[in-house]
């Protein structure tokens, strides 16, 4: 996969989610008139909670609009050699949420890391080596929820990916990420082996701190249903 | 035309977006049913068949197109509108031909929502009365193809 198309594949995903929030954002405005317009006590109790709605959208349309800025930013400024690591995998998981969910596959959004972890990488470099995550997980069906945290192992920055099945059953993507050669299996937590040894839990470590890591050829990725 | 009379159903797994839709539709006089996935929209489909079906493309499961074909393989005469955020103008292509009614971007302003469903439905109950009369005058199979909404003069 070449930079344009990774652009163009974040981008029509961001674009599908923005015009789905900008419709709450329309309807919730609408409905705040509306209520308005009615008038009637019963009416006027019911505005709060359309304004609050209204607001959540336009909170998610920012936090949209701020990834599109970290992909722009990353996209002009390749000679950087220091990105947040844990802010670009924010993006990343925001811009690729509508995406993965036609796909079956969910992100656990995560707050990033304070201090936050540097890495000498360039940011639109951390969202090639995620979506080559993202495309394993896809060509093997989905029904896959992935958390990502950002950290240090051996002096040497990263993510730690923790892959759960969506419906509590062993699924085909924790396999094929186990032997994806970009991820190192980690041992699970110790709360995760008190579960009685029916842990599914995966977590692997991605190593982001130089070169893009190997990525799978491009004619194994499965195309999700348009 | 009384708009309590035309039976719709939105489908979308834009929880928010769908359960508001359906309120600001009932304050309009419309009553609209709703389903948050493609398999329980073809569930209320068979067992009480809207008139007219607002349905959303991508969705987990089972796609918007998927949905639209199976709608139309259990009643012809239900109208589809499609409603999503992400088709292009091929998708308007391809939605037409699986009988898609029309198609709108997300967002949509809501009196052109409307719009849609008052032609869709007016739509349907000409074919309906056209289909009668020929049935009456016994072309049966010319009121099936208007029934099935087949352009006669089109021959398609």
């Amino acid at each position: 996969m070449n930079d344009r198309e990774c652009a163009g594949r974040l981008i029509a995903s961001t674009t599908h989610e923005l015009r789905n929030v900008l419709a709450v954002l329309r309807e919730t405005s609408g409905l705040a008139q509306d209520l308005l317009a009615c008038g009637t006590p019963a009416c006027l109790e019911k505005l709060p909670k359309a304004l609050t709605e209204a607001g959540r959208s336009v909170d998610r349309i920012s936090a949209l609009a701020d990834s599109l800025d970290w992909l722009a930013q990353g996209a002009l400024g390749q000679d950087e050699t220091e990105c947040d690591l844990g802010a670009a995998a924010q993006a990343f998981c925001r811009m690729m949420a509508r995406k993965g969910k036609a796909c079956g596959i969910t992100f656990d959004n995560m707050p990033p890391a304070s201090p936050p972890v540097l890495t000498p990488m360039n940011a639109f470099a951390i969202q090639l080596a995620l979506m080559d995550v993202f495309d394993v997980c896809e060509a093997a069906g989905g029904g896959v929820v992935i958390s990502m945290a950002a950290g240090l192992r051996d002096k040497s920055s990263g993510l730690t990916l923790e892959a759960r099945p969506q419906s509590g059953e062993q699924c085909a993507a924790l396999e094929k990420l186990a032997e994806f050669p970009a991820l190192t299996p980690l041992p699970p937590r110790w709360t995760d082996r008190l579960s009685l040894g029916k842990t599914i839990k995966r977590r692997f470590w991605l190593p982001l701190a130089a070169a893009r890591p190997a990525s799978i050829p491009a004619e194994s990725m499965a195309e999700c249903k348009e | 035309m009384r708009q309590n009379a035309i039976k719709i159903l939105l489908v979308d797994d834009e929880t928010q977006f769908v359960d508001t839709l359906a309120e600001r539709l009932d304050m309009r006089g419309f009553k609209a049913e709703v389903a948050y996935n493609g398999t329980e929209a073809l569930e209320k489909v068979r067992r009480d068949a809207p008139d007219v079906v607002v349905l959303d493309l991508r969705m987990p499961g089972m796609d918007g197109f998927e949905v639209l074909k199976q709608i139309k393989k259990i009643n012809q005469q239900v109208q589809v509108i499609i409603l999503t955020g992400h088709g292009g103008d091929q998708e308007a292509v391809i939605a037409g031909r699986h009988g898609a009614y029309s198609f709108l971007r997300k967002p949509a302003d809501i009196d052109t929502l409307l719009d849609s469903i008052r032609m869709a439905y007016r739509d349907k109950v000409e074919n309906a009365f056209v289909a009668a009369s020929m049935a009456e005058a016994g072309d049966f199979a010319s009121a099936q193809e208007v029934l099935a909404e087949k352009d006669l003069l089109r021959g398609e």
